[in-house]
């Protein structure tokens, strides 16, 4: 019986589900419900399929058919009736077993159900994740059509929107400011950090906690207004436009000391011992950072010389502001942001998702192949602040 | 108020618990409020003392000095030349001379300080209109430069900070004079210029690392941003930037042009505009936070196979750079995207509120606002997964057995052990994640930019249009960007109003949370 009564409340979840929106599909054309009535209506269609699990859930627990009872015409009425009549006649020895599973059995069982559950979810989780990325790349390849299309899969495939993306446009000429701007701003972004945490971490001198207090001070102005003055001044000096690719090195370097905190926290691990041995050797303080604690500190530089490297490519709103609608010195994240304006998007999206595939590989791979210290880093030094 | 020993407390229920607990609070602010004018008072006396003490000690080293000493009142680095510290005594001599230069050739500091007309109401900045004149020359209208309000006012900035940094400088080569004479008398050599370079990478290592990144700071963030208040006290807006009009100081007008609440004032949009943005920060770091750890137990679980994997997969949001996915999924969503294609089919959105062109779930306030929140989560959920993963191997297991044997159901060791540690770990996290949602403008302006859904009760506010979905850090981009409408002088006092706003949630933040931690703690 109670093997029957299971299939039954499936067979029920799944018929009344489907039936449920069915009928609300047509009631809803002949009503003509539209908006938040209709997700509403839609989502007691659900109702069927959460009683079904709750009576699922109940029968392998329950151990008297008193317990049982509610649930069943639940059941009857939302889910199965059939399934609730069955249930109602499970014999009582068949629940007495429930008691005996849920001591020996029980905990391993109601572990193996969450673990499914959570299979699910994360199954579930994966594919909204992955989804935009299978689809970026499939929409690359897309031949029939350069506008955006609402199906995935395309009807021809080949290289054009990739070829055009070359020949056509600056793209390349993006591509490489940005990269240019990367790997300079990983350079010069690692020295200001490091120097910056290290000091404050594990040299002591007058004033440090007031320009700690400052810096945290300092930090809650929105920096994008610092751009008033300084855009004014690389105009003045020719940082911008064209050169806004140096102008941009500048200002993400110039301030970067500010965000010392990850680095500063990963230095405060590193136990002080090994200051004060090499102190008593004879070792200056420039010794101890450069012999002692520098070649420790791998995974940090890592991870700045990371952050430093990623920034470029993702960053919009200063560079836009700096760029100003100039075409030789644009990085890839302002001139592909142009392709899916109203006016040129028809013509450009396909070929945004393909500049979208070569922007995201080097990067991603840069990423993929560090991803170790970089979540040392966030796990470490950013909580630890 | 009388406060309940430990034994009385528990014995309440959970709501007078909760009452007690809210009456302290209120409670405790009048003291804090005393305090804290206690504290402010207790500064300025201290600094007053300080500045009193250093008149008197610039005078009883005047009085009792060498001729040396006095005659590097006047001179910078006599004193130093006089003991042999010859490498400070040059750069001392150097930095008067630079200084005094500087100040008295013409179009130098004076001339910049005197076009100023500082913080005078009414008055312009630069003195000299330029503008079209008549030339014999040419025969024709030419245009005649005047002052640029911008330059004046930069210079004129640049030549107070420098004045400052004169003073500083001089009262610290006559400390260091007083000091050189009073080791000399105790018969005791001075350092040499060679000791300065080598204490450099030593005693003084802190100024050689320090040097470069401070010196980005002062001049990338700390001028601009003093740059910025001194424009929201002017006029300077796109009509008057400074070189073909100059724009001139306003006083406190600009304030109160923000903040009129009257019709057709900005009071609204501003209001509307902020209680989005705190809505918007409070949701995006609070079901980030929760759904992030949510998902980090989940992996953690005992049982749980092929962990490796489902962290990789989260973090590959990370890796790509930002702008291509989130302009991608601003697309999906869009009505002609696939997704947003198959939610409008399914009727989600009320026909009567989308016009037949514009078949988007991005032209319902409502729904953006529900999207943004959602897209987010995609976004923000794997960094909070990292973090938290971390965190939950750092919790001591056995916590979690003897609990298990005196009989906690998993809900219950979610809520009296996983939270409260989080909680305890990341409370400064958090302030730190909403600050940064605050002024969150990737995800506002990327996912909505091109989907732009002007507010029709606001329209256009500060010259730029208003979108239902606009932060204030995304409507001073807009004002800020050079066009015909650019309002600098507004978007600096939104700057500063979020400041404000910014540094009230973290003084109270850091007063409330239990991990206001000591920084040699986990030493």
């Amino acid at each position: 019986m109670k093997v029957a009564s299971k299939i039954f409340i499936w067979i029920g979840m799944i018929v009344t589900f489907i039936s449920d929106n069915i009928v609300i599909s047509m009631m809803a054309k002949i009503l003509e419900m539209d908006g938040w009535s209709l997700l509403f209506s839609r989502a007691t269609s659900l109702m069927p399929i959460i009683i079904g699990v709750i009576a699922l859930l109940k029968l392998n627990t329950a151990c008297s058919k008193k317990a049982l009872l509610p649930t069943a015409i639940l059941t009857i009425i939302f889910c199965s009736p059939l399934a609730g009549i069955f249930m109602l006649c499970i014999n009582e020895t068949e629940l007495k077993l429930n008691v005996y599973n849920k001591s020996i059995l029980g905990a391993k069982a109601s572990r193996r159900l969450s673990n499914i559950i959570v299979y699910a979810i994360l199954v579930l989780m994966t594919v909204v994740w992955m989804f935009p990325f299978f689809g970026i790349v499939l929409e690359s390849f897309r031949t029939e059509t350069t506008m955006q299309v609402s199906y995935l899969w395309p009807k021809e495939f080949g290289f054009d929107n990739y070829i055009r993306l070359f020949k056509e446009t600056d793209f390349l000429r993006w591509f490489i400011n940005t990269g240019i701007m990367g790997v300079a701003t990983a350079v010069l972004q690692t020295i200001f950090v490091l120097a910056m945490s290290y000091v404050l971490s594990r040299l002591r001198f007058r004033g440090r906690k007031a320009l700690m207090n400052f810096m945290l001070i300092l930090g809650m102005f929105p920096g994008f207004l610092t751009m008033l003055l300084i855009y004014k001044v690389f105009t003045d000096l020719g940082l911008t436009m064209n050169m806004a690719p140096l102008g941009l090195i500048i200002v993400y370097c110039a301030s970067s000391g500010m965000g010392y905190y990850v680095s500063k926290g990963f230095f405060d691990t590193i136990p002080k011992s090994l200051d004060e041995a090499a102190r008593v050797d004879g070792a200056t303080r420039f010794q101890i950072f450069y012999k002692v604690i520098l070649p420790l500190s791998k995974p940090i530089v890592i991870y700045t010389v990371l952050m430093g490297f990623m920034a470029p490519w993702g960053e919009f709103m200063l560079s836009s502001y700096l760029i100003h609608e100039n075409s030789q010195g644009m990085s890839v994240a302002v001139g592909m942001f142009e392709w899916l304006s109203k006016t040129m998007v028809n013509s450009n999206y396909t070929m945004f998702c393909a500049a979208g595939v070569v922007v995201a590989i080097p990067v991603t791979a840069v990423f993929l192949l560090l991803q170790k210290y970089y979540v040392e880093g966030v796990t470490g030094g950013a909580v630890k602040g | 108020m009388k406060k309940l020993n430990d034994l009385d407390y528990l014995k309440l229920n959970k709501f007078k618990a909760f009452l007690y607990k809210l009456k302290l609070f209120f409670c405790a602010i009048p003291a804090w409020l005393k305090n804290l004018v206690l504290a402010v008072v207790s500064f300025f006396k201290r600094v007053l003392t300080g500045i009193k003490n250093e008149f008197v000690d610039i005078a009883t080293t005047f009085s009792k000095g060498n001729w040396a000493v006095k005659l590097s009142f006047f001179i910078f680095g006599f004193g130093n030349f006089y003991y042999g510290q010859i490498l400070r005594g040059i750069l001392f001599l150097l930095f008067e001379v630079v200084f005094v230069g500087y100040m008295f050739v013409p179009s130098g500091g004076i001339y910049w300080l005197s076009k100023g007309n500082w913080f005078n109401k009414g008055a312009t900045v630069g003195t000299v209109q330029g503008g079209f004149q008549y030339n014999e020359l040419y025969d024709t209208d030419v245009w005649v430069a005047g002052d640029d309000s911008v330059k004046v006012m930069l210079y004129g900035l640049l030549t107070i900070i420098f004045i400052i940094a004169f003073v500083y400088t001089w009262r610290l080569q006559v400390k260091q004079c007083r000091i050189c004479m009073n080791i000399t008398a105790k018969g005791k050599k001075i350092k040499s210029g060679k000791d300065d370079l080598r204490s450099l990478l030593d005693d003084q290592f802190h100024k050689t690392l320090l040097s470069l990144p401070l010196f980005g700071i002062l001049a990338f963030t700390v001028l601009p941003i003093i740059y910025m208040v001194l424009v929201a006290f002017t006029s300077y807006d796109a009509a008057h930037d400074g070189y073909a009009n100059l724009f001139s100081w306003v006083g406190l007008e600009n304030f109160n042009e923000l903040l009129d609440f009257g019709k057709g004032g900005l009071g609204l949009a501003f209001g509307e505009i902020l209680a989005w943005t705190l809505m918007w920060a409070f949701f995006a770091t609070f079901t980030n936070y929760f759904l992030g750890m949510f998902v980090a137990i989940m992996i953690n679980k005992k049982g749980i196979r092929i962990k490796k994997f489902w962290r990789t997969i989260l973090v590959m949001t990370i890796a790509i750079p930002q702008f291509v996915s989130l302009l991608y999924v601003a697309k999906l969503f869009d009505g002609s995207g696939i997704i947003g294609k198959l939610l409008l089919d399914w009727n989600l959105i009320p026909d009567s509120m989308l016009a037949a062109s514009q078949q988007s779930l991005w032209q319902n306030p409502v729904s953006a606002k529900i999207l943004l929140i959602v897209i987010n989560i995609w976004i923000g959920i794997p960094y909070i997964m990292l973090m938290a993963t971390g965190i939950l191997m750092n919790i001591p297991q056995d916590l979690y057995e003897s609990s298990r044997i005196d009989g906690a159901k998993p809900w219950q060791q979610y809520t009296k052990i996983t939270l409260p540690y989080m909680m305890f770990v990341m409370g400064p996290y958090l302030l730190t994640s909403f600050v940064g949602n605050l002024n969150n403008f990737n995800v506002i302006y990327l996912l909505t930019q091109n989907n732009q859904l002007i507010n029709t009760e606001i329209g256009t506010a500060g010259g730029v249009s208003v979108c239902y979905t606009d932060l204030l850090i995304t409507w001073l981009y807009k004002m800020t960007l050079n066009s015909a409408e650019s309002k600098y002088y507004l978007a600096s006092i939104i700057g500063i109003l979020v400041f404000v706003v910014v540094a009230i949630l973290s003084l109270i933040v850091y007063n409330v949370i239990p991990s206001t931690r000591n920084e040699e703690d986990y030493k």
